[in-house]
């Protein structure tokens, strides 16, 4: 194995699980998680000589290839079931997600599962770091009312 | 109540697919996938064919992964650009840089070849540069790019301090050296049927004469046209950034970099028409420099594809810091009762509060806005933190869509507002009964006069992490 391989793989390993996670959160689909990913990582080999921060480049890239993915589906999103066998109560979880607005639902799972920072979540929407609370706000005011409303 | 990211933690019982050997493509090639690869999915890594011809399948690898589908590059030569040449040997690719007749080998990456039908992988280590590396190109300079290569992508990134600084960036098409002087690294990365191999060229790019300062015209049918500043302007803080544009979906980025290529505000804006069509676009942007500066509004659209940058527009200008809020900067600070007693600002952990006034924390770009936390019920002091409202004054429409009301001083002053005897200076609390649960009103001496704003309360106070 190259050594440019080598740190991207050490990459995969320490990150893919929680990205490809994340990455399902927002496209609710696990088709489009894993060819996101898989095209990030691509990437990341064979670009890897000018990446400073594999993990973060890895991420951003990851993302914005599903919200593109996404868009030129442009259908609704996909039944949250999927081929997927998801424990409880991880459908309910994704269903609620998908009744964001993709930039709330983006915010959330960047910010709130994966721990991106603010400025890396509003670099992948394309907008202010302002903007990002605004939608991690209201996406989680919504998300909070809905997931409320299961467990009563 | 269980919070957002307690929730989100159930995602992690999810296990997910190892996706790791489709990434490499290192797995035989009787295992690829058989759904159809997406259409984004337009290339596959360097080692792929490589690898699969050890396997002596090059005919399969070749099959399977379409690379027919890349055009080969056609060349444009041009006298005064730089020339960048790729040639595949038989051994090995390579990429040589010419400009004014000089020749500069590029640093090639590692790498895995196949000719008739062996494959070999060459390790390189990766290189470092000195400042007397570094080739200098005027800045702008076309880039033309000739050989036998059959996809090339260009970049270029930011070196400083001696090492890589930041993402690469995409140069657009055309192709052409940046606009924007200092050390580069250009990056080539470049594709043939034996393999492929990125080529990194140390460049200076040096600011142009005087005859090339002006910006480039801008046909009037690009994708994005800005009208508003001109290059030269001198501008404050808020600017409006105005132009028109026919982009995916409508949306344009907005960038204003400071003298030092910080990036000191960043936005969005909607055109009124888009994807395919040309629409208006205008949006105010507030920013922040201590001194007037030279300056950089760069505006562009994001590739559908792949998030990168496209139709770049870029407009020198020179930044002034601006006449400030006289009213923010009033009312920011301490806040009295009706005698001129100090009211508890709550400042530090656990003090009591009734009232605070403070600009919005610079971290979370929030400086244009200013934060009232006011103790409720009005009058009483919040001992335990948990009894309080927030008030925002908004004037840049930063939380507009937290709001009920908007804020600002349209429509009337309520009949029925009452001062509380809190104020600062000139400046006075206001609240009417009649719809205390939505805003209060700061009013400057007499509000018959006009002198208010309404301050809409945040229905879910806005906090910085």
């Amino acid at each position: 194995m190259s050594e440019r391989q080598g740190r991207v793989e050490a990459a995969y390993r320490a990150d893919f699980p929680r990205l490809w996670r994340a990455l399902y959160a927002y496209a609710g689909d696990a088709e489009i998680a894993s060819d996101a990913a898989a095209e990030a990582f691509a990437r990341a080999i064979r670009d890897e000589g000018t990446i400073r921060d594999v993990a973060a480049w890895t991420w951003r890239v990851a993302f914005r290839i599903a919200a593109a993915e996404l868009r030129r589906r442009s259908t609704p999103l996909p039944d949250a079931a999927g081929p997927y066998e998801l424990p409880q109560p991880i459908p309910e979880l994704v269903a609620a997600l998908r009744t964001l607005s993709p930039n709330q639902r983006l915010a959330i799972v960047l910010h709130d599962y994966a721990d991106r920072p603010t400025s890396e979540v509003a670099d992948a929407i394309g907008c202010s770091k302002a903007t990002v609370h605004v939608h991690l706000s209201q996406g989680r005011r919504r998300l909070r009312a809905l997931l409320e409303e299961t467990d009563a | 109540m269980r919070d957002s990211k307690q929730r989100l933690r159930s995602l992690d019982r999810i296990d997910p697919p190892d996706v790791w050997h489709r990434a490499t493509r290192l797995e035989p090639i009787g295992d690829v996938p058989p759904t159809p690869q997406p259409t984004w999915q337009r290339r596959v890594a360097a080692g792929t064919v490589a690898f699969a011809v050890f396997a002596g399948a090059i005919a399969l690898a070749m099959g399977a992964f379409g690379r027919n589908d890349d055009p080969p590059l056609v060349a444009a030569p041009s006298s005064d650009a730089a020339v960048i040449t790729l040639e595949a040997s038989e051994q090995e690719p390579r990429a040589v840089l010419e400009l004014d007749g000089a020749e500069t080998e590029g640093d090639g990456s590692s790498f895995c070849w196949t000719s008739a039908n062996v494959g070999t992988c060459v390790d390189v280590a990766a290189v470092t540069y000195r400042a007397a590396d570094f080739v200098a190109i005027p800045a702008g300079t076309s880039v033309t790019v000739e050989g036998d290569a059959r996809t090339v992508d260009l970049s270029t990134a930011r070196w400083i301090g001696g090492e890589v600084a930041g993402e690469p960036t995409p140069i657009p098409d055309p192709p052409a050296m940046p606009s924007e002087p200092g050390r580069y690294v250009l990056t080539v990365a470049a594709t043939w049927p034996q393999g492929d191999r990125s080529f990194t060229f140390p460049v200076e790019i040096e600011a142009a004469g005087p005859s090339a300062t002006p910006e480039p015209s801008i046909p009037a049918d690009a994708p994005i046209v800005v009208t508003t500043p001109t290059p030269g302007d001198e501008i404050t803080s808020p600017v409006t950034i105005a132009g028109t544009a026919d982009v995916f979906e409508a949306t344009v980025h907005v960038e204003i970099l400071d003298a030092v290529n910080n990036t000191i505000a960043e936005t969005f804006a909607t055109a009124t028409c888009g994807s395919g069509c040309r629409g208006d676009f205008s949006v105010e942007v507030p920013y922040e420099v201590d001194t007037p500066q030279q300056g950089l509004i760069r505006v562009f659209e994001e590739s559908a594809m792949d998030g990168s940058r496209q139709h770049v527009v870029q407009i020198a200008v020179t930044l002034t810091p601006g006449a400030g809020d006289p009213v923010a900067e009033a009312v920011e600070g301490a806040w009295t009762d009706a005698d001129g007693t100090e009211l508890p600002d709550g400042t530090g952990s656990g003090a009591p509060l009734q009232i605070n006034v403070l600009e919005g924390p610079a971290h979370c770009g929030w400086t244009s806005a200013t934060f009232m936390h006011l103790a409720w019920p009005l009058g009483t002091v919040s001992e335990r933190g948990d009894d309080w409202r927030q008030y925002i004054r908004d004037p840049h429409g930063l939380f507009t869509r937290s709001f009920d009301v908007p804020f600002g001083s349209d429509g009337r002053f309520p009949d029925d507002a009452e001062p509380t005897g809190m104020r600062r200076g000139e400046f006075q609390l206001w609240i009417a009964p009649g719809d205390a649960d939505e805003s209060v009103y700061v009013v400057q001496g007499d509000p018959t006069a006009g002198a208010w704003e309404r301050w809409p309360r945040a229905d879910r106070p806005m906090l910085c992490d």
